[in-house]
Parts: C-alpha cells; structure tokens; sequence
C-alpha cells in the first residue's frame, strides 16, 4: 500500500510539475514577448536610449530565464535565443534593419519553446 | 565531461529506485508489462547520459512515470482477475494426463524442441514421465511428474516429522541481526550464553545459526593477519 501511494504521489507531482511549469514559460513568454515589441517600437521611433533599456532588461531577464527553462528543454533550442539575444545591442547601435529580423526570430524561439512543451496532439503522435 | 559523470550517478540512483520501487522479481519471472518498463528504463536512461543538451527532466519523468503506472496497474490487476488476464494472460496447459495439447502449442508457438528443453530443466528425459505441463504467463514450463516417475517422498511411506523453517544467521561478520533472532522466538539472553560459552564476543563471530529447536552453528573469526 505504501508503495501505491508513494507512486500516486510521484505521478501527482509529475502532473502538477508539468501544468505548472507550462503555465510559467507561457507568462515569461508573453512578458519577454512585450519586452521585444518595446524595443523594436522604440527603435523605430529613433528613441536609442529607451530601446537600449529595454535590451538590457531582456537581456537580464532572458539569462534568469535560460536558467529555470534548462531544468524543462533542450539546450540547443534556447542557445539559438540567447545568440540572437546578444547581437540586438549591436544591431540597435548599428542602427541596422537587421535588429527587427532579430527581434522576430527570437520571438520565434521563445513561442517555440512553450508550443514544444504544450501537449498538443501532432506534438504527442 | 563532469555534467556526463553527475548524470550518471544521479541515474544510476534513480534507476534503482525504479527497480526497488517495482518490487521483488527475478529477470526470468518477469510478466510482460515489467518487462517492458525494465527494457524502456535502460534505454531512456541512457539518453540523457549521452546527450548532455537533453535537460535531465526528459529522462527522469518518463521513469518514474512508467514505474509508478507499473505500480498502480500491478496492484489493479491483484484486485481484479479479469484486469490481470488482460495484461498478463493466462497459464496453459499443453500435457494433461500425459497427453500433449498440439493446438494449444501451435497457438503458443512452442515447438517440440521448446518442451523437450524445459522438460530437460526438470531432468526429465522421457515425455512418457510427465503427467501434466503448463505454460506460466511468465513463459516458463512448469511440469508434474506421473507418480510412477516422481521422487519418493517421506509420506509416501508413512513417515511423518515435524516441518520447520530452515535455520537462521543470527550473527553475521560480528553483527547481531536482531529480526532473526525475534523471528526464532529467541531473546539476547539466549545469545550471549552461547557467546560465553564459546568464549568469544560477538564482534569475534563470523557466522552463528541457529533453528527453531535451538541447535546452533558458530564459526569464530579466523585471525587473518
């Protein structure tokens, strides 16, 4: 009996872990999301200043985020994020068109990471 | 390479926890479903050892989570008869009254070299010998020898004498296990006048055993050094 329990609560914990987590990457998500659009509204307003705070509060966020969303997803998907995440400050001072490509291939990633960790069903099959 | 070395180890842990939490069986007694999950275990394993990008989750919760489903379906079927022949099916009998059931071989898809091979375990030679033979859910053959052919047996004679459980080690290496020696019914009072009696302590014991009618066995220590 008390290996049934021990088990139940091991497969609970699996449950509540997994809805949990997905739940946190989905707010980190929407909240890195507004973030980037700040920066590119900021950038195509010529206002340097703001968009480079803006690149640094991502940047901050981002690498507390890599951190927690490590423990959940492969490695190579979020390297490819945090590469990219390292150029906007370039780009931004370069004042190069490349920043919004940047920006939206990041975006890209961070949706990426939630949809490859959200049971849909082509994701389960 | 330290990051392959501490997933080994944390693996290593977990994998046998997983074992330990699936219970007592030996590989051959295994039914299906466990054998199955001890396959899926090994392999799933080894995926985060080998590809240190895979996060450590990917490996751990498919795990624990076909373990603890092991587990839950295990102590289901216990309650359930129907349930259990679902997932582990059922004995078969292929020899009744020394007649061998061909259709039922052919379904099992035993061959005759299969039978004459597990009959041989049981140092049976001549399929004449077995009186009834069954397919267990786990694959094995269990065989019952006509009488003419089986061992003779005390009852068999009218010998009768008391059943007992085999003798048990009450000091291993030095240390006194206390569940044996409150199995036998014995108390340490009983313990230390056979110490004394044999003149050593019982950090000087290298094996002691002792039945239910209090015969014992002690081997000292042997001075190595």
């Amino acid at each position: 009996m008390k290996r049934l329990i021990l088990c139940i609560t091991i497969l609970l914990i699996i449950i509540s872990g997994s809805v949990t987590s997905l739940y946190l990457i989905k707010n980190k998500n929407e909240q890195l999301i507004e973030t980037l659009n700040s920066i590119t509204e900021y950038a195509e307003d010529k206002k340097t200043d703001q968009a480079l705070e803006k690149i640094e509060e991502f940047s901050r966020s981002w690498k507390k985020y890599y951190i927690c969303v490590s423990f959940l997803v492969e490695s190579s998907c979020l390297e490819d994020i945090s590469s990219s995440c390292a150029k906007l400050k370039a780009l931004l001072l370069k004042d190069s068109e490349e920043l919004y490509s940047e920006c939206e291939t990041i975006k890209y990633g961070i949706t990426l990471v939630y949809n490859n960790e959200f049971p849909y069903l082509h994701s389960i099959f | 390479m330290l990051i392959v070395f501490f997933r080994a180890i944390i693996l290593y842990a977990l994998v046998i926890f997983s074992i330990r939490l699936m219970g007592k069986r030996q590989i051959g007694e295994l039914q299906p479903s466990e054998l199955v999950i001890t396959i899926l275990l090994s392999n799933i394993a080894t995926l985060p050892i080998e590809d240190t990008t895979i996060p450590m989750a990917t490996g751990i919760i498919p795990m624990l989570t076909l373990v603890s489903l092991d587990v839950i379906m295990s102590t289901l079927t216990l309650r359930s008869r129907k349930l259990r022949q679902m997932v582990s099916g059922s004995p078969k009998v292929i020899i009744s009254n020394g007649v061998i059931d061909q259709k039922q071989m052919k379904k099992l898809r035993y061959s005759v070299d299969d039978l004459m091979e597990s009959l041989h375990d049981y140092n049976i030679f001549d399929i004449n010998e077995v009186q009834y033979a069954i397919v267990e859910t786990t694959g094995k053959i269990s065989v019952m020898q006509k009488n003419d052919y089986s061992p003779l047996s005390p009852s068999d004679i009218e010998l009768y004498s008391k059943s007992k459980n085999p003798p048990q080690i009450l000091i291993d290496d030095g240390v006194i296990m206390h569940g044996a020696v409150e199995f036998l019914g014995l108390d340490m009072k009983f313990i230390h006048e056979i110490l004394s009696k044999n003149n050593v302590e019982a950090s000087g014991v290298f094996l002691m055993s002792c039945d239910e009618d209090k015969n014992y066995k002690l081997i000292k220590k042997e001075d190595l050094n």
